[in-house]
């Protein structure tokens, strides 16, 4: 080969290296950049950054104590493994083995091993306090066996990964062994954890900003340590206004809090920039009966109610169109393939969950509530009559709105029903005494429907003190539910769920034991000023509300700054 | 001395009573605080957790007398308790964290508004029927009936929003750290706090400027201005040391009053302006039942109102001969 050839090549190959390598590094993911995020209303941040406090400084759950399965909410119960790679149940379902993931480590380098796992449920048995999760009613002990972690059930509950998974966040054994009271821990900066921010600059009146763990375990696309951006900056909003108008000014790149007339304000002040998406995947926001009071244990007055209520103006002028009328089984999309079409069939066949006045006039007729008095209102079967209050909470104003449409849909059936408005303090302890005639109040989530039916149904939930707690207001309550949600906590199998999802929402159906309105919409808005790669409303890869502990933590991983706008990266 | 003295076990007896009534009546509301806590989570915290919450908050419950003599000696060592709502952080770590900032806006704005309000009352009523008393005053006084929250909002939204001339929130440019001796920063503090000072003192100007005024001409009535005028003393000095002197008192008892007021924060202004304050941190304690965190704000307003009434009542005593 002539020498002049020899030269040209080598230059060809050293020309297709380096453009070869000038694309890569224009494929790969541009660091850097702080976030702002506004998730609500806000008071001044406290420095509590301990995961088991009541109320911890936002962001300690999930992006600084991580868990060890991630419960993606958007995907139906599937899990996206973690600190965990998986779990295993034993034969007997008595025993659940969580297999660790071998590259996981604490941002002080230290391994992150089975040991810790048995630390963190061992703080927690002995600080009962510390149970957010009630995992010690079910779990006996654990004990780390070669890279695993062996949960020791103390009976069968085989909904334990979803609550082990959603609440279990791992604490380092080898910086919390020396902690006096972990209860009252609120662990100060600097502190030791394995989340991808775990660096605390600023937390006080105004700001509370973490920064990334630069030894963070999980690898990014481009082969470095997640997460891209730099920091996470969340100033102080007192109420939603100031929050609001900094959103409209493009000031913030992630927010999860709700705005009036979103369309003309937020999206209007930049269209290409300003995005938002309530997918409606909260749970089921329902008008809550008292079941124990008359005329509301009848349920054919319960019925009449549900045909009463115009749901599509509730959701198009209360919600502002946020939202959409829920299937009449109570199920929204986010359990859309549970609903049972035989529930659904016997809903269409009552006339429930559809706006439907005559009929409910007619149900009222043929139960007997007619006007005995001629004052123009419906009285009860025994002559006697009936007034009612619909409660809702101050300054709610979509709430207020939906109330206030409801309570005309009755009125416009005869009914004497009214407005009223509660401070929250008082409505929410009338809901939990049972003093209360109806009430709007919202519902439970969950990966499967267990949570809804038990929250709505589970007569244990009556306290000892004579409380309804979880969504228990109306207080319906029947040996059959009960039986069935126990037994739905001791089969691991995924039919026999669904067959007891099944009848539990005939039950529900059956017997009016709320009225469904719709599903609650999940705040999210996001822009593409300086940051890019939030979940859209065509990628919904995970809840994009802010203040989803899961869903917060998988965005994380893949939102990253725009290099061509100018200080977004730095 | 005696009216002093007086004065002073007077207001040791009240500041007394109000301990106690801050004890109490907070506890007369609806709720408590752990299911509240619980519900402000709208059905997103795990209802699993109330009972570890519950074991948290242990020392919640118990009879109620008992717990009113902790409080009580609790409140002798200094010790204002946790916070429920930020558990466990102390009480008075989260007072102290936006006392300053109330203290530094409103106390700047009260003295301030009652400064110029006052000077503009005393010229107002010196020349009757001049530009100062014709125009500022009405101008002020319709400034003062409009509703706080309207002129904030109008104001953030055309200086701030629109124009872009000031921030629109916080007291400080959020993307620097607190420090004192950084001029950068400084300079951030007082950008943010112009518009919410200047909403402040346009709203409460005309009616400090008001009272000043009506007592001025009351006293310019008086014999000793005439006799001060016929001595030849000059315009300047009857009017300030003559006519003011006297007419200030009145108007120095309010002044007091709204001193001591100052720690309770200004609630709309912190909404409007998200800027850090008392006021929010009242109201979350308030709607969270947050018994020792409204216990240890109460108890610091009730403290200022009455400090300001005592130094009141000793500047009364200088300026007033008879009341000694």
């Amino acid at each position: 080969m002539p020498k002049r050839t020899v030269v040209f090549v080598i230059f060809t190959v050293l020309a297709v290296l380096l453009l070869s390598t000038t694309a890569g590094a224009q494929s790969s993911i541009p660091r850097g950049g702080t976030f702002l995020v506004s998730e609500g209303q806000q008071a001044a941040f406290t420095s509590n950054f301990n995961p088991y406090a009541p109320d911890p400084t936002r962001w300690t759950q999930g992006t600084m104590y991580e868990l060890l399965i991630l419960y993606n909410p958007v995907e139906g119960g599937a899990y996206t493994p973690w600190l965990a790679t998986g779990y295993e149940w034993s034969d007997d379902l008595l025993t659940l083995t969580f297999t660790m993931n071998p590259d996981a480590k604490w941002n002080d380098g230290t391994p992150l091993t089975a040991e810790d796992v048995v630390f963190t449920f061992n703080m927690i048995k002995a600080n009962p306090a510390m149970d957010r999760g009630a995992i010690l009613g079910f779990i006996d002990s654990a004990e780390a066996v070669d890279g695993k972690v062996q949960f020791n059930l103390s009976q069968v509950y085989t909904l334990a990964p979803e609550v082990i998974g959603g609440n279990l966040y791992i604490v380092p054994a080898h910086a919390w062994a020396d902690v006096e009271d972990p209860v009252t821990f609120t662990n100060p900066p600097p502190v030791v954890a394995s989340g991808m921010l775990t660096d605390v600059k600023a937390v006080n009146e105004q700001v509370l900003e973490i920064c990334r763990n630069p030894n963070y375990w999980q690898m990014g696309e481009d082969g470095l340590p997640l997460p891209y951006v730099n920091c996470m900056r969340m100033p102080v909003y007192p109420g939603n206004d100031p929050a609001n108008l900094a959103a409209v000014n493009g000031e913030l790149d992630w927010i999860g809090n709700f705005i009036a007339d979103i369309d003309a304000t937020f999206v209007a002040a930049n269209p290409e920039k300003h995005h938002y998406y309530f997918w409606p995947g909260g749970g089921p926001v329902s008008l809550y009966m008292n079941t124990t009071k008359a005329p509301f244990n009848d349920v054919n007055f319960r019925a009449a109610l549900s045909a009463a209520v115009d749901y599509e103006a509730v959701t198009n002028i209360g919600m502002y169109g946020y939202t959409e009328p829920i299937n009449p089984t109570g199920l929204g999309p986010r359990w859309a393939n549970w609903i049972n079409p035989e529930a659904e069939a016997l809903a269409a066949e009552m006339g429930l969950g559809k706006y439907n006045p005559e009929l409910a006039a007619a149900k009222l007729d043929d139960a007997g509530y007619v006007d005995a008095n001629g004052d123009g209102w419906r009285d009860l079967p025994d002559g006697s009559s009936l007034n009612f209050k619909v409660q809702v909470v101050n300054g709610w104003t979509d709430w207020v709105t939906s109330v206030q449409i409801m309570s005309q849909n009755f009125q416009d059936v005869g009914l004497n029903a009214v407005i009223d408005v509660l401070d929250f303090g008082v409505w929410f302890a009338n809901l939990q005494n049972g003093t209360f005639d109806t009430s709007i109040g919202w519902g439970s989530g969950g990966n499967t429907p267990y949570d809804h039916f038990r929250n709505l149904m589970y007569s244990g939930l009556i306290g000892a003190d004579g409380l309804a707690n979880a969504q228990l207001w109306g207080r319906w309550t029947s040996p059959e539910a009960d039986a069935l949600i126990d037994a739905f906590t001791k089969t691991a199998d995924e039919a026999e769920w669904r067959d007891i999802s099944n009848k539990l929402q005939m039950l529900a159906v059956e017997n009016v034991v709320t009225v469904p309105l719709f599903p609650g919409p999940t705040w999210y808005e996001w822009t593409t000023h300086r940051f890019t790669g939030f979940p859209t409303r065509e990628d919904y890869y995970t809840q994009g509300s802010p203040w989803n502990v899961q869903g917060r933590t998988i965005t994380l991983t893949r939102i990253h700054c725009l290099p061509d706008v100018p200080g977004a990266c730095d | 001395m005696r009216f002093l003295a007086r004065r002073f076990v007077f207001y040791l007896v009240a500041a007394f009573f109000a301990i106690t009534i801050n004890f109490f009546l907070p506890r007369m509301m609806v709720g408590d605080p752990v299911q509240i806590m619980f519900a402000q989570f709208q059905g997103r915290l795990d209802p699993r957790a109330l009972d570890s919450l519950k074991a948290t908050f242990g020392f919640v419950e118990g009879p109620l007398l008992e717990q009113y003599f902790t409080y009580l000696s609790n409140l002798l060592q200094g010790n204002l308790g946790l916070s429920i709502s930020s558990f466990p952080v102390p009480v008075g770590q989260i007072i102290s964290s936006s006392v300053m900032w109330t203290i530094r806006l409103l106390g700047l704005a009260t003295i301030m508004s009652f400064s110029i309000g006052v000077l503009l009352g005393i010229l107002a009523a010196w020349r009757r029927g001049g530009r100062v008393d014709s125009v500022l005053l009405p101008v002020f006084t319709m400034m003062g009936a409009f509703p706080f929250f309207w002129i904030a909002m109008l104001f953030l939204y055309v200086f701030g929003f629109l124009l872009g001339w000031f921030p629109i929130g916080h007291a400080y440019n959020i993307a620097l750290r607190v420090d004192w001796g950084n001029p950068e920063f400084l300079s951030s503090v007082v950008r943010h706090t112009l518009l919410p000072l200047t909403v402040i003192l346009i709203t409460s100007i005309g009616s400090w400027m008001l009272g000043m005024r009506n007592n001025m001409i009351g006293v310019l009535a008086e014999d000793y201005i005439v006799m001060a005028q016929a001595k030849g003393l000059s315009d300047r000095r009857v009017m300030f040391v003559y006519a003011a002197r006297n007419a200030i008192l009145p108007s120095l008892t309010g002044f007091a009053m709204s001193l001591g007021f100052v720690i309770g924060g200004a609630l709309v202004v912190e909404l409007v302006f998200a800027y850090p304050g008392m006021g929010f941190t009242l109201l979350n304690a308030v709607n969270g039942r947050d018994y020792p965190l409204m216990q240890g704000v109460f108890l610091m307003i009730t403290l200022a109102v009455l400090a300001a009434n005592f130094i009141a009542d000793i500047v009364y005593v200088v300026l007033d001969p008879r009341a000694r």
